[in-house]
Parts: C-alpha cells; sequence; structure tokens
C-alpha cells in the first residue's frame, strides 16, 4: 500500500467509518471504450489518480484524494451512462468477540454429532481445498523485521512468527496476502486462526482442539487487517502515533472480493466469509457469483448486531439470492439463538457461534489462536504472534465455519456442487424454533452425520 | 443358500416324490413345484436408478401349484430379489453417490388362484396377492436406522409350461406385482413420489409334477 492509501485506511479505522475515503470501486457497462471510461471518471471533483488505479476481475478500483467521501463519489458515478454501478470501498468488519482463555470444550461438534460423522468420512481429503479469507492464517515461522511506533519514536522491531501447532504445515497452501504485504501471509489477530481451526484444525493429534475437515487442505486468504498490520503499515509509511485499539479489524470490499475471486481461480472447493457489513457490496456480489459459477461452496456469517439494530449484513444477506452460497447465524449451548446472532428472512441455516449467555465461558467456541496477552494493543507495544492457545471466542464468525468444515467432508463424499451441497445441508438440517423456515434458526441446525448419510431407497 | 431358494429345491423334492403316480383323471389333485430364476423391473424406476444404477433385480426362488378341480389350480410361490447399491443425494435431477453401501433385499410371498390350458404347451394365468417383504440395510446404520417392512398387494400371473417327460416342464413365468411398502415417505423414493415395491417379472421355471 501506498502512503496515502495507508493514510487513508488509518483515517477510516480511527473515524471508525463504513469505506476507505477517497476510494471508488466501479463497473463500466460492457463494451464501453477507454475513453468513454475516463470520461465517466472525470464527473468526480477531482482526478483519478492513475498510479493507484486496478482492476479486480472487470471492477475498477479508483482513487482519488479530492473526494474523499465516497458515498458521494459512488452516487455521481452511478448516474453515468457508462457505468453498470459503483460503490465505496466498504470496510467489513470481522464477525467474532474475543474472551478470556479458560475452558476446551468442544461441545458444539457433538450438537452437530460430529463424531458420528467422522466415522462415515473421517475428515474430507487433500483433493478438497478451503480458503479462509480472514486476517490470514500465519504459513512462516519466522521473524520479519517491521516498523514500529514505541510512542516517542520509530524502532524496527523483529516481530516473531509460528505456523500453529495444530495445523500441519503439509496441509497449508501458500495463500496470498490482499492487503498487508507481498510476503508469507501473517496472522496478526489470530480471528483468521481461530475461524480455520474450526473448519480444519488437526484431529486425533493428541493435541489441542479438533477441527472439522482435518484431511482438507487450507488456503490463507488475507483480506482483512487489524490494529497491528495497520500499526506496522502506518509506520512503514512513517506516520507517528497509534491507531485505534479499540477497532477488531476490517477488511475492504476491493480484496475481499478479490481473495474470492482468486480462491476460485486457485481451486478452492469451499470458502468461508466471517465478515460482513450494513452496506451493500455489489463487487463481493459480483465476485460470489464468480465463484460459485466455478464450483466453490460459500459459507458467510450473518452478523452479531442483533442488539444494535439487527440490520441485515452483507454480504450475508446476498446468500439467498445465490444457489451455492450459505448465511449462517449462531446457536448458543442449548440450542437456542445467541443473543448476538442477527436474524431475518435471509438467513438460512445455523450453527454451534457460542453464547456466554448461555452457560458462561464453557459455552463459547475454543480454538487454537494467538495468545491475547501477547497482542493486546492496550498494554503492548511490541507484539509476539508465535505463542498460540485454547482461544474461546463466540459469533456467528465461529459459526461459519462449521458450515464451511461441512461442506468439504461433503464435496468429499461425493456432494460436488456449491448448490447441491447448501440443498443437502438444508434437507439435513435439525429443524428448531417455529416450525419450518423462520428468521431466527433458517433452515435450522447443521446436522454433519445425517447429511453426510444421505438417503437410501425408503429412508 | 438363499431360504426361499432352498425352499423352492425342496418343495420340488417333495414334490418329485410324494406323487410320482399320473393324475390325468379330472377331479385329481395334482401338485407341481417348481424353481424359476430371472429378472424383476422394479415400478420404484427412479429410486432403484439413483441408488443402484439400475431398475432390475435379480430374482430367484420357487413354488407349488396345485390343481385343485379340472384345471383350476392354485399357486405359491416364494422369491428373493437383491439390490446393491449406495447412499445417496439427489439435488434437482442430479443424482450425487456417497460411497455408502446399501443393499436391499425383497421377499414376495405369492398366493394365487387360476386356470391351466391342458396339453404340450400349457398356459396358465392366475391373479391373487403378493406380500413383500422388504429390508433395506446400510453402513453407518445406527440403531432403528435400517427398514425392514413389508406391503400386500395385488399379483398377476402369467406364462406357459412345456411339458419334456412325464414329470418335468419348462416354461417362462411373468409376474406382475403392485405393492405399495415402505417407499414414498423419506428416503429418496420420497423425492421421486414412488412408493411401489412390486414390479414386473420375467422368470425361466422348471417344474416338477402333473
Amino acid at each position: 500500500m501506498t502512503r496515502s492509501t495507508i493514510e487513508r485506511v488509518v483515517l477510516a479505522w480511527n473515524e471508525d467509518l463504513p469505506y476507505i475515503p477517497g476510494e471508488v470501486l466501479v463497473k463500466f457497462r460492457s463494451g464501453t471504450t477507454t475513453a468513454s471510461q475516463s470520461g465517466a471518471l472525470s464527473i468526480l471533483r477531482g482526478p483519478v489518480d492513475a498510479a493507484e488505479t486496478e482492476w479486480i476481475g472487470d471492477v475498477l478500483l479508483a482513487r482519488t484524494t479530492s473526494e474523499p467521501d465516497a458515498e458521494a463519489a459512488a452516487a455521481a458515478l452511478r448516474r453515468q451512462p457508462e457505468v453498470e454501478w459503483a460503490q465505496p470501498n466498504y470496510l467489513r468488519r470481522l464477525h467474532a468477540t474475543p474472551n478470556d482463555p479458560s475452558f476446551s470444550r468442544q461441545w458444539n461438534f457433538e450438537m452437530i454429532d460430529m463424531t458420528r460423522a467422522w466415522d462415515i468420512n473421517p475428515g474430507a481429503n487433500a483433493n478438497v481445498v478451503v480458503a479462509i479469507i480472514d486476517t490470514g492464517i500465519t504459513t512462516a515461522a519466522a521473524s520479519y523485521p517491521f516498523p514500529l511506533w514505541t510512542g516517542s519514536r520509530f524502532e524496527t522491531v523483529n516481530l516473531p512468527f509460528a505456523v500453529s501447532p495444530d495445523l500441519a504445515a503439509s496441509r497449508i497452501m501458500p495463500g496470498r496476502d490482499f492487503v498487508f504485504w507481498s510476503g508469507p501471509v501473517l496472522d496478526m489477530v489470530g480471528h483468521g486462526t481461530h475461524v480455520a481451526g474450526t473448519a480444519l484444525e488437526e484431529t486425533n493429534n493428541n493435541l489441542g482442539l479438533s477441527g472439522i475437515a482435518y484431511g482438507a487442505r487450507l488456503l490463507p486468504l488475507k483480506a482483512c487487517f487489524g490494529y497491528w498490520d495497520l500499526q506496522v503499515l502506518r509506520s512503514a509509511a512513517g506516520i507517528p502515533g497509534f491507531v485505534n485499539p479499540n477497532e477488531t479489524g476490517s477488511c475492504p470490499d476491493s480484496a475481499v472480493a478479490e481473495a474470492i475471486r482468486f480462491a476460485a481461480d486457485n481451486g478452492a472447493r469451499v470458502i468461508n466469509l466471517s465478515l460482513g457489513g450494513s452496506s451493500p457490496s455489489a463487487i463481493t456480489l459480483d465476485a460470489m457469483n464468480y465463484a460459485v459459477g466455478r464450483g466453490s461452496f460459500i459459507a458467510i456469517s450473518m452478523g452479531n448486531n442483533f442488539e444494535r439494530g439487527n440490520v441485515p449484513q452483507y454480504p450475508a444477506a446476498y446468500a439467498p439470492q445465490i444457489n451455492g452460497a450459505v448465511s449462517v447465524g449462531a446457536v448458543g449451548r442449548s440450542q437456542r439463538r445467541a443473543y448476538y446472532s442477527g436474524t431475518g428472512d435471509h438467513l438460512e441455516l445455523v450453527a454451534p457461534g457460542g453464547d456466554l449467555r448461555d452457560g458462561g465461558l464453557p459455552g463459547v467456541i475454543y480454538q487454537m489462536g494467538l495468545d491475547e496477552f501477547d497482542i493486546d494493543p492496550f498494554v503492548i507495544i511490541r507484539p509476539r504472534f508465535d505463542h498460540y492457545f485454547e482461544e474461546p471466542q463466540e459469533g456467528t464468525s465461529s459459526a461459519a465455519p462449521h458450515v464451511s468444515g461441512l461442506a468439504a467432508l461433503l464435496y468429499s463424499q461425493g456432494i460436488t456442487t456449491p448448490a447441491a451441497i447448501e440443498a443437502a445441508m438444508k434437507r439435513f438440517a435439525k429443524d428448531i424454533g417455529a416450525a419450518g423456515k423462520d428468521s431466527e434458526y433458517g433452515n435450522g441446525l447443521i446436522d454433519a452425520r445425517a447429511t453426510l448419510r444421505g438417503l437410501g431407497v425408503a429412508r | 443358500m438363499s431360504r426361499p431358494t432352498a425352499l423352492a429345491i425342496a418343495i420340488c423334492t417333495l414334490v418329485a416324490l410324494v406323487l410320482p403316480q399320473p393324475a390325468d383323471a379330472q377331479g385329481t389333485l395334482r401338485l407341481r413345484g417348481y424353481f424359476v430364476g430371472g429378472s424383476t423391473w422394479l415400478t420404484a424406476t427412479d429410486s432403484f436408478d439413483a441408488v443402484a444404477g439400475s431398475h432390475r433385480a435379480s430374482s430367484i426362488g420357487g413354488g407349488a401349484a396345485l390343481t385343485i378341480w379340472k384345471d383350476a389350480f392354485v399357486d405359491v410361490a416364494v422369491l428373493r430379489m437383491k439390490v446393491d447399491g449406495q447412499r445417496v443425494f439427489v439435488d434437482q435431477g442430479t443424482v450425487f453417490d456417497l460411497n455408502i453401501p446399501l443393499h436391499v433385499t425383497m421377499i414376495p410371498f405369492d398366493v394365487a388362484g387360476g386356470w391351466r390350458m391342458a396339453g404340450r404347451v400349457s398356459p396358465y394365468g392366475a391373479v391373487g396377492v403378493s406380500r413383500i417383504s422388504y429390508s433395506e440395510r446400510s453402513d453407518f446404520a445406527a440403531p432403528g436406522e435400517d427398514v425392514n417392512s413389508s406391503g400386500t398387494g395385488l399379483l398377476v400371473l402369467v406364462g406357459a409350461d412345456v411339458t419334456f417327460s412325464r414329470l418335468w416342464h419348462v416354461g417362462a413365468d411373468l409376474r406382475y406385482r403392485s405393492v405399495e411398502g415402505p417407499l414414498g415417505q423419506t428416503g429418496v423414493s420420497a423425492f421421486f413420489d414412488e412408493r411401489s415395491i412390486g414390479g414386473f417379472a420375467a422368470s425361466v421355471r422348471v417344474s416338477v409334477g402333473h
């Protein structure tokens, strides 16, 4: 990222803006010439910075410093006849709430009958690639010298990274970083590692916790950044100070869409999106349609804002219109909707996401994650990312990878199209809540064993 | 050896031993035991095509026909059909194999009454009832998940025997069974809305007796 881009991202982060200022995603109508495209862009108050312009598929990411209000810029562009759609480069938020470390109980797998499901299909196989589009999953054990602001000056600090001890290196593909750098994928938040753990963590290895599709390969795609990513980027650009430590993570639409397309182009059969935001995103919808069309099933978290207005979250709200993408809500230990889990007609399935109010800490989801005492931005200025522990989290972020893991198992069992995977999960979901599909539980709670076992002639 | 096959052989042997005397007089009870083997084309075509790739099942068994008055007879038979396949999921007409072995066994018990025309070539026809025991087993089934059920329905039986010696006859045996059983409620048969466990069976029939 260039300095000006970093400055815009830092501004969005600190001001809690829903988009990156000055960045607009534009899709031109087919057949529009380059000259006509330039003509359409010329209506913006200031010039588009050609050096920072980039194409994501057939969508142009345009950057301009003279019009920071991306909503206004997008609205102006939408009125041009050459433009099919235009939107700000929205920032999606991670759908998880970290909690204090304590227990390591995976009641969630019993709830969806995983033990007996593994009898039928022990963890999928290496032919199935699951892409986790998130804050990254660290793929390298090394220390990297990164500049950091220490409060009074910039200092180059060797930040140590390690691969999660409960993820076999042989199953981790190199992946791609869309937001931080061109080096190995690094997780500086822990969210991506936790999400990946539910779907893919090693199982039967006498270590840590288990994951659903423990034989599948993991494609780590970093499309979200957290406090430390941004702090390093900011320091590298020579911008003193600290970013807001209250923010948990942000995911630009441009990066998410690029990652979805990359996943589909690189053989991912399953894509997990544990993120979302309240603004529609045409670029993400386009990318999801592209991925499903190429055979990728997508699981998307519903969002955790039930008690904060319950505004529909995107891209989850797009799921019902895509045969092969599923929106996933969360239930707690007693199979009741988790207090935070978003509801609505667009909810399709629920899975365990944990609920502190339903059993306390034993009632949340435990997977391997970064040791939060090593990365707490309120107390640390030199973090380390090589310590892992059994991290408790709750959120629809944790529910979605249950569906992703099951999708990987179904694919390896023989259900090989995204639409059929979605249909199978819905067909065998346990109907909880009001009879039939409802806005609190969708089609019900996923049942891994029943879905894998399928149908005989009579039963 | 399966139970129906053993039963058929036992019946044939019994008939051959017990009733060797000529019995061409009208009004005399005449017994003919037989063995049949052939194929059944099951009515639930889509369901069996989905799990087994075919709705044709081999059938084997035997029975006995007792002439009770003039050329009127009562026919009793038991057969066995077996279909091996795998569990599936069906979405919008596409079948996805799940590689979980599945075995269906059907044992029809047929009782029919009809008329046989006399002669070296003797056609016959009968109607009656068929009771089919249906069992479906698959790997990874928990207790109670396998299916053991039965249904009873119409049987139509036609065929012709050709007499080769005083006791031995060979012929063709065609049976149609219309039997509703455990299908159509859940499973892939519900998806295809197929309820019958019956079908059309064509067999070679080897008989011994009069």
